[in-house]
């Protein structure tokens, strides 16, 4: 029975499909993503408190699996929400920009590479007790615009200037020279990138 | 104890603090064990989409998590995830064709024909099967499961599962020959 089906696959054939990938990670973020959405669920406890005794075994976890650009924007938007926020600490956002040619395309493995640099950075900052986290952005954009009163959406980059948006940190920091002297040590610069330090606005 | 018994050992382990304690460290150590498999195979089941991938992984993970407490350990735990994950992508395609059938939309999956001047190579051809016969094809032949195994775990007769690889194949080779013949 279904010996019309049967068939070989060539020495050639063989080795080809055994070359193929067999372990790829996937972006961090979607790590964290699952972890807080586990959490939102009620099937995952809380973390550990980050500022809290337990800080340096749970940062050290952390730091330990670092090929992590960031802690993605779930993480993020819990962090800004938590109670145990430090009383006098201020939140910054360092906007990443840089000019298309400057930027490794979506697809090419510099990207990996530059996220790996850039996520240990950021779990340096976490090892000395400095709260960070981001994302990359990817080039593509989408665009809206009201014309005659409608919305139009356009795939037009949002960039009116040479450079565009790479992506972002939140961080923690004291005042504006901490931010900035926080920022200073941040990869994107070398590459030839800008870093815009904005504050965070709370009400 | 051979090493199969030991990384069993080992999930069994983890899983059990992990339903006892339901630990986000736990959980990071499950996770950084078993996605890096997961998510290739994802990929290939979805037809290289990398967000339907995650999509599929990000289900998987949860799916196991709420169901872990019935999961009797008559395979590895790594088979288990990889049922989930297998039923999520076929989901996720039959979502996408629903939406696009519904939309009037041309599938965002690639032609299965090769353009002139195209170096194809083998993740794209692959990419470019229609999902079932894509499906057995990545099972078979990349991820090693026999026809018995494919036949349960997508719901299907071992017949279809052979006759599904050996049309595979054959499409796969005819990508390959056209792509030569484009390009010599």
């Amino acid at each position: 029975m279904n010996e019309e089906f049967e068939d070989e696959l060539s020495a050639e054939e063989r080795k080809a499909l055994g070359g193929l990938v067999r372990e790829k990670m996937p972006p961090p973020a979607l790590e964290e993503r699952i972890v807080e959405t586990l959490k939102r669920s009620q099937m995952l406890s809380p973390s550990q408190n980050i500022t809290g005794l337990r800080a340096p075994r749970f940062g050290l976890a952390i730091a330990a699996s670092l090929l992590f650009f960031m802690l993605g924007a779930l993480a993020g938007a819990k962090w800004f929400s938590s109670s145990e926020q430090k009383s006098n600490a201020q939140e910054f956002m360092l906007v990443l920009r840089s000019a298309p040619e400057k930027s490794p395309s979506d697809s090419s493995g510099e990207v990996m590479q530059r996220v790996r640099e850039y996520g240990n950075w950021a779990g340096q900052l976490r090892q000395q007790g400095v709260r960070a986290s981001g994302e990359r952005l990817k080039s593509e954009a989408r665009v809206l615009r009201t014309t005659n009163g409608r919305a139009v959406v356009s795939e037009t980059p949002a960039w009116t200037s040479a450079e565009t948006i790479a992506g972002y940190f939140l961080i923690e920091a004291r005042d504006y020279e901490q931010a900035l002297k926080i920022a200073e040590g941040c990869p994107h610069l070398k590459y030839g990138g800008t870093i815009e330090v904005r504050q965070i606005a709370r009400f | 104890m051979d090493s199969s018994n030991f990384i069993n050992k080992a999930d069994r382990v983890l899983v059990e603090r992990f339903m006892r304690t339901k630990d986000e460290t736990t959980f990071r150590e499950l996770y950084r064990r078993h996605t890096p498999a997961l998510y290739p195979l994802a990929l290939r089941l979805t037809g290289g989409s990398e967000s339907e991938a995650q999509d599929a992984v990000q289900d998987t993970w949860l799916r196991a998590c709420k169901t872990l407490s019935g999961f009797e350990w008559r395979s590895s735990f790594r088979t288990w995830l990889t049922g989930i994950l297998i039923n999520r992508a076929r989901e996720l395609n039959r979502e996408r064709q629903r939406r696009n059938e519904e939309e009037l939309l041309e599938d965002f999956s690639p032609p299965a024909t090769v353009q002139p001047g195209e170096r194809l190579d083998l993740e794209h051809a692959i990419a470019r099967l229609p999902p079932g016969y894509r499906y057995v094809l990545v099972l078979h032949d990349v991820e090693g499961h026999t026809h018995e195994e494919i036949s349960a775990q997508l719901e299907i007769s071992v017949g279809t599962s052979k006759s599904q690889l050996y049309h595979a194949r054959k499409a796969l080779r005819g990508m390959f020959q056209a792509s030569e013949v484009h390009n010599e």
